[in-house]
């Protein structure tokens, strides 16, 4: 009788130190997945910081580049040129520079341009005062990252460039 | 229950330290580099609002200069300029076109700094460039140097400061830009030629006599105006000849007046003749900040010295005499006046500049002026009053000379007795 009491006793003890040692093998996996679970959450949004950081850098440079690189012959900035376009107020993509410089297609700059980075995933808004012209097949709903900046618009006036790329 | 206090205690003590870790992470690193990170986001966003305004204001330097040069050349190389061609070559001096081309760059380029701002919650401060130059020489513009543009513009000077709370982003930033492909300074020289040459002021002073057959001291041109606008057309084919094929010129008459003045002056070559279409020689700047002072430089720049509209009498001689024959003449003379004015535009179709409306050809244009009078212009031979116990010449009434001539006795006749 005593013996199948301290048998018993010896399996309660037993059990309840099974349990303790599983509430801990739980706890300890609880741990890791909270600290995996933090560590995948920090890492997404981390990515998510870093491509958005890449794709407004790379909008930037090519906004930079609208702003600062001339065409060849012509001597105009690209954005002058799209600028110039639209004042004329006939086609947007051909400017007229006169009998020396003869036409400039603004399209045929742009597109090879935009395209070795984002193929068919651009848009470019230039809004004056008057008018709005956009160069892309990128539709507005589409649009991820926009990089944005005013441009001077002859005389006194001002308006904006916007460029967005999209999924 | 000995056995259970050590695995209780090390589940709490790993639960406690697991809370007690994710709270410290969180209040103190997480925030720390949360704060950190901030802080970057928004210095990143300044320098890029910097570069962002950089960009802009580069722009802006450029059409702000082709504004400049667009109302320049077509005000006749500076807002405020005189005739190129007044009363003998006056053309422009170029450093009074390059201050006056600054002056206008920088004004339209304030205007343009002005505007800019930006869409994210950051103060951005403008201060304006204080000063902005035209890199070019007199010497290098009448040699032909920057006839294709080739020039630089130096805005210099300027800061740009970025705020949002504690942080400051500040910078000094200077612009330059290379003004190519346009033709203002090309133009310039060319009309400085050709004002130097002055086609046009002689061509009116040796045509002065249309005026003689005028009816008053000063009127609108009659017979004078074939005159005037012909020496006109010599000036324009003068002008158009100095050019290129890709610029073409006109003339434009605004306005011609002739008129007749007292007899018996002083005999003169062309002098000055201050009337309706005479206007000072004088070249200006007019400040961009005042724009009421362009129609004052059209003044007069002197008076006439007798009252207007007075009637020249031309006075024959009455002849009488008996049976003596007055062959006694003097010179009599009265002052012819005659000026015109033309404006003499030129465009320029090889290179376009931009404009509100798009790429256009730079327009030059250029008033000349020629305003003259000659006090012995209108010269005839008149016969001269004489009493009739005169026995000479000298005796008979002056003209604007002695007379002179004889008297001669001739036997009587019916109609000269009576």
């Amino acid at each position: 009788m005593i013996i199948i009491e301290k048998q018993k006793s010896f399996m309660k003890a037993q059990t309840e130190e099974f349990f303790y040692l599983a509430a801990i093998i739980f706890s300890g996996i609880l741990l890791i997945v909270f600290l995996t679970y933090q560590q995948s959450t920090r890492g997404k949004e981390v990515s998510r910081a870093l491509q958005e950081r890449i794709y407004s850098e790379e909008l930037a440079n090519i906004g930079s580049m609208l702003f600062n690189s001339k065409l060849p012959f012509f001597e105009k900035y690209c954005i002058q040129a799209m600028i110039d376009g639209i004042l004329q107020g006939k086609d947007y993509s051909f400017v007229y520079y006169g009998k020396a410089l003869n036409t400039t297609n603004i399209t045929q700059i742009l597109e090879p341009l935009l395209d070795q980075s984002f193929k068919g995933r651009w848009r470019i808004e230039v809004i004056l005062p008057k008018d709005t012209q956009v160069y892309g097949e990128l539709k507005k709903e589409k649009v991820l990252y926009s990089w944005e900046n005013l441009i001077p618009v002859p005389d006194e006036n001002v308006g904006k460039i916007i460029i967005s790329i999209g999924g | 229950m000995k056995s259970q206090i050590i695995p209780i205690s090390f589940l709490l003590l790993s639960v406690g330290l697991i809370i007690i870790g994710f709270i410290f992470y969180n209040v103190f690193y997480g925030k720390k580099y949360e704060e950190e990170i901030l802080e970057i986001k928004i210095l990143d966003a300044a320098r890029n609002v910097i570069e962002n305004a950089k960009n802009y204001l580069k722009l802006s330097l450029v059409y702000s200069s082709l504004q400049a040069m667009r109302e320049q050349a077509a005000s006749g190389g500076s807002v405020g300029a005189g005739p190129w061609i007044c009363n003998g070559p006056n053309p422009l001096p170029v450093e009074t076109s390059k201050g006056c081309l600054g002056n206008y760059t920088k004004y339209y380029l304030t205007i343009y700094g002005s505007k800019f701002n930006t869409t994210l919650p950051l103060n951005v401060y403008l201060k304006d460039f204080s000063s902005l130059i035209y890199q070019l020489d007199e010497s290098g513009v009448l040699n032909g140097l920057y006839d294709e543009g080739n020039f630089t513009v130096n805005a210099s000077d300027a800061r740009i400061s970025v705020t949002k709370d504690e942080i400051r982003v500040s910078e000094d930033f200077n612009i330059s830009e290379l003004i190519t492909k346009n033709r203002f300074w090309y133009m310039f020289r060319i009309f400085t030629e050709w004002a130097n040459e002055d086609p046009f002021s002689p061509c009116i002073c040796s045509n002065l006599g249309c005026a003689c057959s005028s009816k008053s001291e000063e009127e609108e041109c009659t017979n004078c105006k074939k005159y005037a606008d012909s020496c006109a057309e010599y000036a324009l084919k003068a002008l158009q000849k100095k050019f290129d094929e890709y610029v073409k010129c006109e003339k434009e008459n605004i306005c011609c007046m002739q008129g007749i003045g007292p007899p018996c002056l002083e005999p003169t070559d062309c002098i000055p003749w201050s009337n309706k279409c005479a206007r000072s020689c004088e070249h200006n700047c007019i400040s961009p900040y005042s724009h009421n002072s362009y129609a004052s430089s059209y003044s007069p720049f002197y008076n006439p010295t007798f009252s207007p509209n007075r009637k020249i009498s031309f006075q024959g001689s009455d002849q009488k005499g008996e049976c003596k024959e007055y062959d006694c003449k003097a010179y009599y003379w009265y002052e012819a006046r005659f000026s015109a004015a033309y404006i003499f535009t030129c465009k320029d179709y090889k290179y376009y500049v931009s404009s509100p409306n798009g790429p256009k050809p730079l327009t030059f244009s250029v008033s000349v002026y020629a305003y003259f009078r000659d006090q012995d212009r209108c010269k005839t031979l008149v016969k001269c009053e004489c009493p009739s116990s005169a026995t000479s010449c000298e005796e008979c009434t002056p003209k604007c000379t002695k007379c002179f001539g004889e008297i001669r006795e001739v036997p009587c006749t019916t109609s000269e007795s009576s």
